[in-house]
């Protein structure tokens, strides 16, 4: 009885997975949205386009604009060992949420994960000390650009 | 059987190892004035579930989560048959994700979760009779093969319907630096010709994982080495190294499906 449950809810956890690639019944999507942890993956890993954004951010409004430093150096260490891999990944996130919001016309909030993250990363990894102002450009296009900001505000 | 699924939980258990050992290592990050704050994180959640979750908000919070995580895979490492391990690497793990998934987080932590999640429940001491244990542990090894062909499969055909094979996607990727390393993208550039034939094999390997239900061991064996070439130049070339561990952690079970 017991095993018979636990094989219920393996049949139950992978039916809802292969529901969740294709189905976008309101149910679901409402179900899909309680799934805070990723527990019913979405298995549609590279299939649209890498998107080439890239990150400008300047001190001053008279300034020239400077390219955010990052890039990554593979090796074969890194197929066990790669902390600093987690960096450009969650930058490139950010860049990419905030660029997904913009082609969706969807204001970003300035308290918003991907505001704050923006700004957190400058903070941490250039020189601006006080204020920033940040330019989001994809393919040569400009997405965002913002105010200029003060940092930790 | 028993061998199989002992691999799995070697497999996830190092996985999980690794992966908390990584996180410890840029524990900056969950700071209060790090990348991955609580106070940027936060907004992803609703107001009601910020307050049920801020115990995770500071660094210390996050610390304890991945020695708790740390500690019980190595745990498991030790003892496989241990419960009370398996119980703590899936729950540490399951909090992690709370606060972090999807920025910090992706495929394959979540992967590595549901093969985590399907080991524990096939643990789980519910006095059960030694047929109905063997029973269970083949249900484990039939869900985590099922999910990990089920993962190929769609990403597979997800590349055709995009239309992947011109050699388009991979010159796109190319041009991310922050996603691959520059000298090789360079190299790879100049020699754009080696772009289609890579997206083909690719997808081919992805579309060709239903096979592993049906041509046997010969067929598991091809497709499994072409996999782990696959995913060990993405640990490599992309960064995307818990991707390449979580799905090494459902190889016995897929060479179990297989035979």
């Amino acid at each position: 009885m017991s095993a018979g449950l636990i094989v219920g809810i393996f049949v139950v956890w992978f039916g809802l997975t292969v529901l969740g690639q294709f189905y976008r019944g309101r149910w679901f999507l409402r179900l899909k949205s309680h799934d805070q942890i990723g527990i019913l993956p979405h298995y549609r890993l590279f299939d649209r386009s890498v998107r080439n954004i890239v990150l400008f951010y300047r001190d001053t409004l008279e300034t020239p604009w400077r390219e955010y430093p990052c890039s990554r150096k593979a090796s074969w260490r890194q197929a066990v060992w790669n902390p600093e891999g987690h960096d450009c990944k969650v930058i490139w996130r950010f860049l990419r949420a905030f660029s997904d919001a913009y082609s969706m016309d969807i204001d970003v909030p300035v308290e918003s994960v991907v505001y704050q993250g923006v700004l957190q990363l400058l903070a941490r990894d250039t020189e601006c000390q006080e204020f920033v102002q940040f330019l989001i450009v994809e393919r040569d296009r400009e997405i965002y650009c913002s105010h200029l900001v003060r940092i930790g505000g | 059987m028993e061998n199989y699924l002992l691999w799995t939980l070697y497999l996830a258990a190092g996985a999980n190892l690794l992966s908390s050992l990584e996180f410890l290592k840029v524990r900056e990050h969950f700071r209060d004035d790090g990348l991955c704050a609580w106070r940027v994180l936060q907004w992803k959640f609703s107001p009601a579930t910020r307050r049920r979750t801020s115990f995770l908000a500071r660094e210390r919070a996050s610390s304890t989560i991945l020695i708790v995580r740390l500690v019980s895979s190595a745990w498991v490492l030790l003892d496989p048959s241990s419960f009370s391990a398996l119980s703590l690497m899936f729950f540490s793990s399951v909090l992690f994700h709370v606060r972090n998934h999807p920025l910090l987080l992706d495929s394959g932590d979540e992967m590595l979760l549901v093969v985590s999640g399907a080991l524990l429940l096939q643990a789980l001491p519910l006095g059960s009779s030694l047929v109905e244990r063997a029973w269970l542990q083949q249900a484990s090894l039939i869900f985590i093969a099922s999910q990990a062909v089920l993962s190929y499969f769609v990403a597979g055909c997800c590349k055709w319907k995009a239309r992947w094979g011109r050699g388009v996607f991979l010159a796109d990727l190319l041009d991310c630096r922050l996603l691959v390393d520059a000298q090789h993208a360079d190299w790879l550039q100049r020699h754009s010709w080696l772009l289609p034939p890579m997206e083909v094999q690719v997808m081919v390997m992805q579309l060709s994982a239903p096979g592993l239900f049906f041509l046997g061991p010969e067929f598991a064996a091809i497709f499994l080495l072409w996999s782990f070439v696959f995913h060990l130049l993405g640990a490599v070339g992309l960064g995307l190294r818990t991707f390449s561990h979580a799905y090494l952690a459902c190889y016995p079970s897929l060479i179990y499906l297989s035979c």
